[in-house]
């Protein structure tokens, strides 16, 4: 097939379901795809594809070094490169199988090269820190993976954990403490785009942000972009983290055992048909109301009055129906829940929260050919949250759920053009959110807050990347994506004098447009090879987000509500320009890489006033409580590893400064975001006694957090009340923290790790407050800061056995 | 090539960046510039009075010379009800602190009068208004006994057809000695407009200095329950002060609490009418 005929073809099929004014945006693109077309000069074409020895499927998502390019293979186990003809070094690395090295004679124009990848007995426990996968060396500029060595040695409580991970990312912030959400470059906890197998997931954390919601014994690639983004994703300004679960085994069973001091977790992979049809199961849950319950005596106030657990349920169904085809269906339930019966019963006070986070999604893969392969995803997303408080007769309920419908459909197509790849994506959102819908009964009476609120919205996307060469030296990717967004009735819009009387209200019919946004965002990323060992990249990318977190509290917290953009609230229209160096002496073990960004975000949102409409709030609809504003920050980052016999080493820093305007806070001054932190290292250490015992360090650094303090005060009727100047005016001291770990493999596939976490058991505090000591009747007062911090030292102890 | 060399400068300077990055908030509370703090009401039938104090940095002591200082004496302070007006007496106060406050002894609260407080003081003019709103009742009172602690509530049957904003407080008799509002004394009827309903009354502290405890009554006490309407600056001002003490250090608490003064914007503080209506109750 000509690549004329497929381009014809897949145009004509995107043509079917988009409306003219995408047809011209689309065109746009393709005539700048096509001018560069003529400069493209062609260069001796390999082409890896990638399988396992035993079953023989593909092996999608490894990596593939050949000489120092590198890249990672597609949906069928495929990548190509365009190298000089010559000798060739070929390195093909993925988790859980064992490495293949292998030196070959390129000379034909288009050379084809199979190979097959043993499974590797134990997972985990290789002591390399990434020492091959360089910043930024890879076919997407910009995108980092995670590997289980990485999330092994990260520092948690527990259990590895791929978030914990991430946070060790330069450009990455934890927050601190690493509780709640993370901030990437700047931007915000909701800036950050979760997918798991197509669908999304709205809260990434269980139990406050102690683990992460994604169970590590099912994760087969996470990928990570914070800039040089593919256009094919999207809806996001900050990150993305496109996180694919592994395959079942198709041909044994297999599974593994873990269990710690506060959670335990199992999975099993069966092959229902041998070759065709298998599923994975992995569960995991914390046990801390179950361990409370044997420590604790039976009359104790904890034990009957304080609960907290999490659990979750990953499933994953593959079926092969062919060479060419795959379906899977991934299913993904997590629930938390936090019960305060009332610590002290007499002051009559309950609380509990619980948020469960579920996500469905159904992937077909489909092969047409050698050169043309397309995915289709249906997904489900929904994520909830109640907050149940009573004080009382007083009962307060808050609910709160987004939920969200998607279909997508990439089609990839490769050699479309001589040494070009090209991909066309599609996808349709339709949400439906309910933002905080209040319960509030006096006795029997029930107060009159607004019904709960359904508001619908949808999304829909569209785009083109076309990722090429240019001669021996440069690699380009270049393309766009359109979104469209309508909020959708049924809706009310009410307007009100200043004491919140309704003076007028709009009725938006079921399905009626209500307010609609478009974005047309180029992306673009440029690698040049400087030389053998080191590289130079470009990239700009425009995002938009059509929906936001709301923080209800000054901490990130599962409280948090998603709502839609509609009239007040715009979508957040992000660009971002990052530049990256890096060089490798792969002889010497050591790469090192050098970033820098600039990063602007308009329509950043944040909450005016309290929550509950009408106490102390500026309007009876559901937005009018929020402000928006501009978010910008830069910086640049360092990325070094280096390997020394024995011991290994990773260091990422992070040198950033992000500030935030808004119209109506402090007085329209810029002022800092609470997540600008100044300086973030991470720092991690490992030393292989032998091959079956490791030791691993890690130490975290980061400049405090900014908080808002008062910086007056004056006495009203007997209560001091602070005088605020100026958002965000204070520094919380630095954060650092070093956690040491150790593992030991045993012979027959078990292994035991045992960790500290903060080993000099740093008092980091978590926020401060003024205490006032003293009478006034004695005229006599003092201020004290008190510094309240989370953590002291937590040892754990986890022992993880594998069939 | 010379790679230790290199990583050992990237250390070095690595470093020296850090910890070079705190802000202290000692200078900016010692830089901060007082304002004029202004706490004054008029009662229905009750005369004015205004306390006018000075505010400081947050880090800075309290002590007898401070709290001396932070009382604002020289003050011309004038009344004006739209038809007269009254210069304001200064006068020691019951209280220890303020220790003075300005008194009226001419011009009654009346029914739906608007009040134009002018406060003149080193050259500045600061004017503030209020009103009196008709006076609301309760229903009924009656306390509940739950583990040998007493829980007051209350019943109140909303007028109809106008927006209404309460304000309760308490006063055990021969203990306390004012009415000292109850734990978020504000209520608005935006949630119940027109309806009957029950709502708690948990005691408050009459100083920040007093521990909070558990809100309830012992058996015994004879309660004065003072129920107050304001209009809706006045009940904007206490209902987004309260928030900002009660959450004042408590991070999980919503963000962005801002008070809403409703006095002259260049000071600080509140100016308030009451319409109030008195109830006694004893717990047994």
């Amino acid at each position: 097939m000509s690549a004329e005929v497929i381009l014809f073809r897949q145009h004509s099929a995107v043509l079917r379901r988009l409306n003219f004014y995408f047809m011209s945006q689309l065109n746009v693109v393709l005539i700048i795809v096509f001018f560069i077309l003529n400069f493209s000069v062609s260069a001796q074409k390999l082409v890896v594809e990638v399988q396992d020895s035993e079953a023989g499927f593909v092996l999608q998502g490894t990596l593939v070094k050949v000489n120092n390019q590198t890249g990672v293979t597609d949906t069928n186990g495929k990548v190509s490169f365009n190298i000089p003809s010559g000798k060739t070094n070929i390195l093909i690395t993925r988790i859980g199988y064992q490495q293949i090295t292998d030196t070959i004679e390129v000379s034909s124009d288009e050379q084809k090269l199979l190979y097959k990848l043993q499974i590797e007995d134990i997972l985990i426990g290789e002591i390399e820190i990434n020492d091959d996968r360089l910043v930024g060396q890879n076919s997407d500029i910009g995108v980092q993976y995670i590997s289980s060595q990485d999330m092994a040695y990260a520092p948690s409580i527990g259990e590895a954990d791929v978030l914990n991970a991430i946070k060790t990312n330069a450009g990455v912030y934890s927050g601190g403490e690493n509780v709640g959400g993370y901030y990437v470059r700047g931007g915000a906890a909701d800036q950050n785009l979760i997918v798991l197998d197509g669908a999304t997931i709205y809260n990434p954390n269980h139990l406050f942000g102690f683990f992460s919601v994604f169970n590590s014994d099912i994760l087969d690639e996470v990928a990570f972009y914070k800039g040089g983004f593919r256009p094919s994703m999207g809806g996001r300004v900050s990150s993305i983290m496109n996180i694919r679960t592994l395959d079942p085994s198709l041909d044994k069973i297999k599974g593994n055992i873990g269990i710690g001091t506060i959670s335990a977790s199992a999975s099993l992979e069966v092959p229902i048909i041998k070759e065709k049809l298998g599923v994975h199961l992995a569960t995991r849950r914390m046990y801390v109301d179950k361990l409370s319950a044997l420590v604790l005596p039976e009359d104790s106030e904890v034990r009957n009055s304080l609960n907290s657990y999490f659990f979750d349920l990953n499933g994953k169904l593959v079926y092969r129906l062919g060479a060419n085809d795959k379906i899977t269906f991934t299913s993904f339930y997590g629930q938390d829940g936090y019960i305060n019966n009332g610590i002290n019963r007499n002051n009559g006070f309950t609380n509990n929260i619980g948020w469960e986070n579920q996500a469905y999604a159904m992937n077909y893969y489909h092969l047409y050919n050698d050169m043309v392969s397309q995915d289709f995803t249906i997904s489900r997303s929904q994520y909830d949250v109640n907050f149940n408080a009573t004080i009382l007769n007083y009962v307060l309920g808050i609910y709160s759920s987004i939920d969200e419908v998607g279909f997508s459909s990439r089609l990839y197509i490769d050699d479309l053009l001589p040494n070009q790849n090209t991909e066309l994506s599609f996808e349709i959102k339709q949400y439906q959110f309910v933002p905080n819908t209040f319960d509030i009964r006096s006795g029997d009476f029930e107060l009159n807050t607004l019904d709960e609120e359904k508001l619908n919205a949808r999304e829909v996307a569209t785009s083109l990347n076309q990722e090429m060469s240019i001669g021996d030296r440069v690699s380009l990717n270049i393309g766009g994506r359109f979104s469209w967004y309508y909020h959708l009735g049924e809706h009310v819009r009410y307007s009100a004098d200043p004491s919140l009387t309704v003076v007028d209200s709009v009725f938006y019919a079921k399905g009626e447009k209500i307010v609609n946004f478009q974005n047309l965002e180029p992306r673009v990323s440029i690698r040049y090879k400087l030389g053998d060992d080191s590289n130079v990249q470009l990239a700009y990318d425009k995002m938009s987000q059509y929906v936001h977190l709301a923080p209800v509290s000054s901490v990130s917290l599962p409280t948090d509500v998603w709502v839609p953009s509609t009239e007040k609230i715009k979508p957040q229209i992000g660009h971002q320009l990052s530049s990256e160096y890096s060089i490798e002496f792969p002889d010497e073990d050591f790469s090192l890489g050098l970033s820098a960004y600039y990063k602007t975000v308009n329509n950043v949102i944040e909450y005016q006033n309290g929550i509950l409409l009408g106490y102390g709030t500026s309007g009876l609809n559901f937005d009018d409580n929020f402000l928006s504003g501009r978010l910008e920050s830069k910086g640049a980052e360092i990325v070094l590893r280096k390997r020394l016999g024995k011991w290994s080493s990773k260091f990422d820093y992070t040198l950033s400064k992000t500030d935030q305007v808004f119209e109506e806070l402090n007085e329209g001054v810029s002022f800092p975001a609470k997540y600008d932190s100044r300086h973030v290292l991470n720092a991690q250490i490992v030393f292989e006694i032998n091959d079956r015992v490791s030791i691993n360090s890690a130490f975290s650094y980061s400049t405090g957090n900014a908080i808002t303090v008062p910086i007056g005060r004056y006495i009203i009727d007997g209560n001091v009340i602070g005088d605020y100047e100026g958002r965000n005016n204070l520094r919380l001291p630095a954060y650092h923290r070093l956690d040491l770990g150790m593992r030991l493999q045993g012979k027959k596939g078990g292994v035991w790790n045992f960790g500290i976490y903060n080993v000099y058991n740093r008092r980091n505090p978590y926020y401060v407050y003024y205490d006032l000591i003293g009478s006034l009747e004695e005229l006599e007062v003092s201020v004290d800061i008190i510094e309240v911090s989370l953590f002291t030292i937590i040892p754990s102890v986890q022992y993880e056995y594998r069939f | 090539m010379n790679i230790d060399f290199k990583v050992n400068t990237i250390l070095i300077l690595l470093i020296v960046m850090l910890g070079c990055d705190e802000v202290d908030l000692s200078d900016a509370s010692r830089n901060y510039v007082p304002k004029l703090v202004i706490d004054g009401s008029i009662e229905l039938d009750g005369f004015a009075h205004v306390a006018l104090t000075k505010s400081e940095g947050y880090l800075e002591n309290l002590t007898k010379d401070s709290l001396v200082r932070a009382s604002e004496v020289n003050a011309l302070v004038t009344l004006y009800d739209g038809e007269n007006s009254e210069v304001l007496i200064l006068r020691r106060n019951e209280k220890s602190f303020p220790l003075f406050v300005y008194r009226g002894s001419k011009i009654k609260g009346e029914l739906g009068k608007q009040y134009e407080l002018k406060v003149e003081v080193d050259g500045e003019t600061y004017v503030s208004y209020t009103s009196i709103q008709p006076r609301e009742e309760i229903d009924s009172l009656w306390f509940r006994k739950e583990n040998d602690k007493f829980f007051l509530m209350g019943r109140v049957s909303d007028t109809p057809d106008r927006e209404n904003y309460y304000r309760v407080f308490t006063k055990r008799i021969g203990i306390d000695n004012q009415f000292i509002p109850m734990y978020y004394s504000t209520i608005s009827d935006q949630f119940f407009q027109g309806e009957t309903i029950d709502f708690s009354i948990f005691k408050g502290v009459e100083s920040f200095d007093e521990t909070r405890d558990d809100g309830f009554f012992e058996s015994g006490d004879s309660v004065i329950v003072k129920f107050s309407s304001l209009d809706y600056e006045h009940f904007t001002f206490w209902s987004t002060a309260e928030s900002e003490i009660y959450s004042f250090s408590n991070p999980f608490s919503s963000s962005g609490n801002e008070v809403q003064h409703n006095v002259d914007s260049k000071a600080l503080g509140v100016w308030g009418g009451y319409a109030s209506n008195y109830y006694v109750i004893v717990a047994n």
